[in-house]
């Protein structure tokens, strides 16, 4: 098999990516500041192009805190409650997906029911109405945003299990002897995993997104714990005077999701051409 | 064709009342909204008597049964905090909420389209591109991020349009572009992608060979084929539009159903959440089944199946 030729925006997308995650895991050692160290005599100075001095290269929030810094540590837990949202949601929603395809009948009937009832609520609502539930906190974050992902996935793993549960090859490995949950495991879930990989990579982007969302509107993260969300939710009654404490978090998620997403579109075209026109 | 409808019809009818039941049970896990509506040092009698007056004393499925059959009837019961009925303070709001909505999407499909459409027919040259480049970046952008850089362009910085409220076109603008960039993107780069598919095929082939012009080729026989696609990502997007506008809404103060809803999660509001949010699904719901007839309109040969 030849090697996909890489192609250069998937080379960015590589070392953005790269660059982003590393900036974050060595924030300690990057950043100039504690994220949460406050410096009340200097509050609000702009970043160093505009104004500002190099000492707080992207300027300084309503209390004197540096924007650089903020941006560094919040990426963290950003970025970890994206992963650890798909890490959750991708699994239960294969499973789902597989149970209900292979299965079929009234297991595949309820599953599916389940799953479109789901996908009527759109996703903030839900989102809203379990953070109500759960309160806040990163942990009650994960669970939210895990419960909000899994859909996609079991209605894309239903489609393609269903499409493989009449071939020859599970035909085969049931007719030499092995049980249903063998096949359905170690046979059909191979063949199945990559239209989920690729969906994965996007929903890295979107998670984030969605935190940065819940964070934004102020029911995400506690307002102590510093992600772009929060970031931006407190810059912006300061947006007329202070457009830096907004404009660099939402520029951190935007370069994020687009290499995220440029990743996932290599992706689908090297493992799954066919969802194209599906993700 | 009429057993098909009748069985989109009875899904569609399973899925809202399951809707409901998951919203319902969801909220009623949230706590206590009596603690909420009487003063902290109360005296029991007092907490007991609010709870019955609301039917709050009721074991949960019947609550739920109350509750839904009174919504079938248009009663979506009272709010906690403005005392007034749910149905009322919705109905109020909705119409701006799908007024941005709407706004939004036809904004996305005029521009989605033909940007689509260009781009599959200079396919590799600087215009499709930079449209491309320009929808990638239009995915990954976040709105409410997106809706504040506007403001603060388009209404600290230069002045030309308002920062907050309705009342006018003009209010109407940033926050219908910042929520069509939800779905433009995407959208036009699947209408680019099925175009490109449809464009391949014999049919068109033998469309241009009749001697056919190249806009009754483009718009009368290739967009016809493409739009299946188009459709379901258009009717699947619904969600992604109504749940956006909750967040336009409160970055731009648009009074409609989303701040309606945002403040309700805050004052725990339950009955008020529920409305929304039942609304906003069957609303949902019931575009996806309509885009489902439309398939039958689009590809007769679906009638079959």
């Amino acid at each position: 098999m030849r090697r996909p030729r890489v192609r250069p925006s998937v080379l960015g997308a590589g070392v953005v990516l790269a660059a982003v995650v590393l900036l974050a895991v060595c924030a300690d050692w990057v950043a100039p500041a504690r994220p949460n160290e406050q410096d009340i005599t200097a509050r609000l100075r702009p970043p160093a192009l505009a104004g500002g001095t190099w000492s707080r290269p992207l300027g300084t929030d309503e209390l004197g805190r540096d924007v650089l810094s903020r941006l560094l540590y919040g990426g963290r837990v950003s970025l970890a409650v994206g992963l650890l949202a798909v890490a959750v949601s991708c699994p239960l929603g294969v499973v789902v997906g597989l149970a209900s395809g292979f299965f079929g009948g009234w297991i595949d009937r309820t599953l599916m029911r389940v799953t479109d009832i789901q996908l009527a609520i759109p996703t903030i609502l839900l989102a809203m109405a379990l953070v109500t539930v759960l309160g806040p906190g990163v942990l009650n974050l994960v669970i939210v945003l895990s419960v909000t992902g899994w859909t996609i996935y079991a209605r894309l793993v239903r489609g393609e299990t269903l499409a493989l549960r009449g071939r020859e090859f599970v035909e085969a490995t049931r007719a030499a002897g092995a049980g249903e949950t063998r096949i359905m495991f170690r046979h059909v879930l191979p063949n199945v995993v990559s239209p989920a990989i690729v969906v994965a990579t996007f929903a890295v982007g979107s998670m984030v997104v969605l935190e940065a969302t819940l964070s934004f509107l102020g029911i995400g993260v506690p307002l102590r714990v510093v992600t772009w969300g929060s970031m931006l939710n407190g810059g912006r009654t300061y947006l007329k005077s202070a457009w830096w404490i907004t404009a660099f978090p939402g520029l951190a998620i935007f370069v994020t999701v687009l290499a995220i997403n440029a990743l996932g579109d290599s992706m689908r075209d090297a493992l799954d051409p066919r969802l194209r026109n599906r993700v | 064709m009429l057993v098909h409808v009748l069985r989109r019809l009875w899904s569609t009818l399973t899925v809202a009342v399951g809707v409901a039941a998951v919203i319902f049970v969801l909220l009623h896990l949230s706590g206590d909204p009596v603690a909420l509506l009487v003063p902290a040092d109360a005296p029991p009698e007092v907490m007991r008597d609010t709870r019955q007056a609301l039917g709050l004393d009721r074991p949960l499925p019947q609550q739920f049964f109350i509750y839904l059959s009174r919504a079938a009837a248009g009663d979506l019961g009272t709010s906690l905090r403005h005392n007034l009925p749910v149905a009322q303070l919705i109905r109020e709001r909705l119409p701006r909420t799908i007024l941005l909505a709407a706004a939004a999407l036809a904004l996305a499909l005029v521009i989605a389209i033909p940007a689509g459409i260009v781009s599959a027919l200079r396919r590799g040259t600087l215009v499709d591109r930079l449209a491309m480049v320009l929808a990638v970046a239009g995915q990954a952008v976040p709105i409410f991020w997106l809706a504040l850089m506007l403001i603060w362009l388009f209404a600290v910085r230069l002045e030309w349009l308002p920062v907050f409220g309705s009342g006018t076109l003009l209010h109407l603008v940033l926050p219908a572009v910042s929520l069509s960039t939800i779905v433009l993107g995407r959208l036009a780069r699947l209408v680019r992608s099925s175009m490109l598919e449809v464009l391949g095929q014999d049919y068109v082939r033998t469309a241009r060979a009749k001697g056919l012009g190249e806009t009754s080729v483009v718009w009368g026989h290739a967009l016809k084929n493409a739009a299946i696609p188009i459709v379901t990502v258009v009717g699947l997007q619904l969600a992604q539009l109504l749940g956006g506008a909750v967040v336009t809404e409160t970055i731009f103060a648009w009074p409609g159903v989303g701040v309606l809803a945002a403040e309700a999660v805050f004052n725990r509001d339950f009955p008020v959440v529920q409305g929304v949010t039942l609304v906003i699904s069957l609303i949902f719901v019931v575009a996806n089944l309509a885009v489902d007839l439309a398939y039958v309109a689009l590809n007769p040969r679906i009638r079959l199946g």
